[in-house]
């Protein structure tokens, strides 16, 4: 049996969806050793970048 | 994460600056120091836990002396004594020192002022080859290598943790140093990060929206409130069911321990064993009986429908709009051979009423699709007449099920009635301490099974709210809107609503696909080491269960088993977060694809079997092995299976300033090295020397 893929619900997404989740996680990675209290906020500006 | 090098300064009896240690990687991956008991060689283990963590294992005593004995002796009054350790480690390409430095004033000859730390600095050396200080020292040690995973990465085989059993409050530690390991933190983060996006573009479109919309807001974020609070509850109540069981396990643990009780105690255990078992059981099937009326029972409604259709088909065939079950290769056979079967010509150039007969057959095959129809109605027709003897077998595996249940409802009751009966029995036991035990046992039980009863009706209540939750989003996203303005919010607030969703759905499969390879991955590794016929099964905390694999049954793991156990974990976690590493390098992690294993006498409780297929494995367990020995456990067939993978090796030589001291060697390749010798002053010290040629 093929091995389930754990990212087909992001890859069966729409692009938009894919691409605030590939640049949330990738903040999220990146302020992982650093607590950044603005996280919230950087969030809203990447939703905010994609969907115009 | 892989060492490179450690060095200690008046750290316990490592009196003065230790040599540089280095330790061994690659091919050649063991490193072996070599120590009789009271050598150091617990305090060599803990060298690397205090210096990266600031933590002791349990075997470890007065950890608030850590400074050499003999250096606090020959300072003067008034002199600050220094102890340190430095540690050397690379991860994930970067090099890293650690250094931890403790105090503490000479208050008289022989004794010192509180220990305190001084200061624990950490380094990253960057590619031109300077040392930047790095901050949040505990952050970035915790993410290489989780604290709370510790003790199986440097671990007293002496000691070893309870992997089998352990308490509430290490379940849920372990459960999160896992969930670092695997990497979903920053998955997790994302969510609760985009959970206050999607609450701000909730918010913009309550403010931009219509009445409508406002109405349906301010209720979602109403439902949110209840959600999150009932959340918080869930739990703060899932730690006191936790808290409870430990209670109650403990307290059976101190009545199992009096041997007149011994066959009451053997009966509770087995009944207990039973009901869970039925428990299970009952669950599975419930799940079987579910999924048999989601697929089946539908034909239990379909007589009415049943009898519909037939009359429909009938119909059809009298109105001649269906052919009686005529097949279409049939009429080209009858049209070819000229003949009717019922004798009539029906050759068109014969006569006037042959032409007709002609003409009539010749009709049935111009019908569109007659084919797929006349075989769909012959199968619809066929279809029809199994449901009958179908809806019997429903209702026969359906009651069959239903029995099932029954019997094991059964036993749950009969089983909890000799429960009750124990209890009493026990309660009623001359012996007063056994009594007031199992009394106590009987109302922290009542209790556990109260608070199981509040969490299981919050948990109700949570679904639903989550159902409440989904169902006004959804609402929130159908109503539409002309406002350029908030069409735009609401674009957002459904992109992030899909995202999150999309993640949580992510996280689900991501743990269950690990939890299921990891549990694979144990039990190979287990059997491979241990002679047992048993076999272990990882629970849902990241907990582990041994059963005996011909019965069935948990059994009890001693501490060769726990220690077996406790290496196959650890070796099938690195492995598994190496395949996911190189797997997903980009999305999973702490981009940590190295890991050692640091162990204090792993061979002390291993019998002669599982010591040599330990010491055979050994090297394999983990990319570094750091591996501490005393001369007798130091046996030819560990020898032979680590020799060859051991490319660093030192003697701790101890200074004894017992005057009885006896001396002690060992030879270890063509030299002897002294593992006791007598101090020449009235201080014990230790010296470690690197074994050359060992």
């Amino acid at each position: 049996m093929p091995e389930k893929d754990e990212f087909k619900p992001i890859k069966d997404s729409i692009p938009t969806v894919k691409d605030i989740f590939k640049k949330v996680v990738k903040l999220e990675k990146d302020n992982l050793y650093h607590p950044n209290p603005n996280l919230d906020e950087e969030v809203i500006k990447i939703v905010k970048n994609i969907i115009k | 994460m892989r060492f490179i090098d450690l060095k200690l300064y008046n750290f316990r009896q490592f009196y003065g600056e230790t040599p540089k240690i280095r330790l061994s990687h690659g091919d050649k991956n063991i490193t072996v120091f070599h120590g009789m008991n009271g050598a150091g060689k617990t305090a060599l283990l803990n060298a690397f836990t205090w210096i990266l963590y600031g933590v002791f294992s349990k075997g470890f005593q007065k950890e608030n002396e850590l400074i050499s004995k003999r250096a606090i002796a020959e300072a003067d009054v008034g002199e600050t004594v220094e102890c340190y350790g430095e540690l050397n480690f690379e991860n994930a390409g970067t090099n890293y020192r650690i250094k931890k430095v403790v105090d503490a004033v000479v208050a008289d000859v022989s004794s010192r002022t509180k220990e305190r730390l001084k200061e624990t600095t950490l380094q990253a050396q960057k590619p031109d080859g300077q040392w930047n200080t790095v901050r949040n020292i505990d952050s970035v040690i915790g993410k290489i290598l989780p604290t709370d995973l510790h003790s199986y990465f440097f671990f007293d085989g002496e000691r070893v943790e309870k992997i089998v059993a352990p308490s509430a409050e290490e379940k849920a530690r372990l459960a999160n140093a896992v969930k670092i390991l695997l990497g979903v933190e920053p998955l997790e983060r994302a969510i609760k990060h985009l959970n206050s996006g999607r609450k701000h573009f909730e918010k913009e479109m309550g403010r931009l929206g219509s009445d409508e919309t406002k109405e349906a807001i301010a209720e979602k974020i109403k439902v949110d409130k209840k959600h999150e609070s009932l959340d918080a509850k869930i739990n703060a109540r899932v730690k006191k069911v936790d808290n409870q069981r430990d209670i109650v396990s403990k307290l059976n643990e101190r009545i199992a321990k009096h041997a007149s009780v011994e066959p009451l105690t053997k009966a509770r255990d087995d009944h207990k064993d039973r009901i869970e078992r039925s428990r299970k059981a009952v669950n599975e099937l419930t799940d079987r009986l579910k999924s048999v009326i989601s697929d089946r029972a539908f034909l239990l409604h379909t007589d009415e429908l049943k009898s519909k259709v037939s009359t429909f088909l009938s119909e059809l065939k009298i109105k001649g709009d269906l052919p009686s079950g005529i097949k279409a290769q049939f009429v080209e056979k009858l049209i070819r051979k000229g003949t009717c079967i019922c004798g009539r010509s029906l050759d068109p150039k014969e006569s006037v009423e042959a032409k007709e007969a002609h003409k009539t057959v010749s009709r049935w095959l111009e019908i569109k699709g007659l084919q797929q129809i006349e075989d769909r109605a012959l199968n619809l027709s066929a279809n029809i007449n199994t449901w009958g003897s179908r809806n019997k077998d429903t209702l026969e595996v359906i009651n069959d099920i239903n029995g099932q249940i029954k019997e094991f409802h059964n036993e749950i009751a009969r089983s909890s009635e000799e429960l009750e009966a124990i209890s009493k029995k026990l309660e009623g036991s001359p012996l007063e301490e056994i009594s007031s035990l199992e009394s106590k046992r009987k109302s922290e039980d009542d209790l556990l099974r109260e608070y199981i009863e509040e969490l299981g009706s919050s948990r109700n209540m949570l679904e639903l709210l989550a159902e409440k939750q989904v169902e006004i989003s959804s609402k929130i996203i159908k109503l539409t809107t002309k406002d350029e303005k908030q069409k735009l919010a609401k674009e957002r607030y459904e992109n992030v609503d899909q995202v999150i969703k999309a993640t949580k759905e992510v996280l689900k499969l991501m743990n269950e696909k690990w939890r299921h390879s990891l549990e694979e991955k144990i039990r190979g590794n287990f059997s491979q080491i241990s002679v047992k016929d048993y076999t272990p099964r990882l629970n849902k905390d990241y907990s582990i269960n041994l059963y005996d694999k011909a019965s069935d049954r948990e059994v009890a793991a001693g501490q060769g088993e726990s220690l077996v156990l406790s290496f196959s974990f650890i070796s099938s976690i690195i492995e598994e977060i190496r395949k996911l590493t190189s797997a997903h390098g980009g999305i999973y992690g702490t981009g940590n694809s190295e890991f050692p294993l640091i162990m204090d006498s792993p061979f002390g409780a291993l019998d002669d079997i599982n010591r040599s297929r330990v010491a055979a494995k050994i090297s394999m367990l983990a990319d570094q092995v750091i591996t501490f020995v005393s001369k007798t456990q130091w046996r030819e067939e560990v020898e032979n299976a680590m020799q060859p993978k051991t490319n660093y090796s030192y003697v701790l030589t101890y200074h004894s300033p017992r005057e009885d001291t006896i001396t002690q060697d060992i030879k270890l390749g063509t030299k002897t090295y002294d593992l006791i010798k007598p101090s020449i002053n009235d201080f014990e010290h230790t010296e470690i020397k690197e074994v050359i040629n060992g």
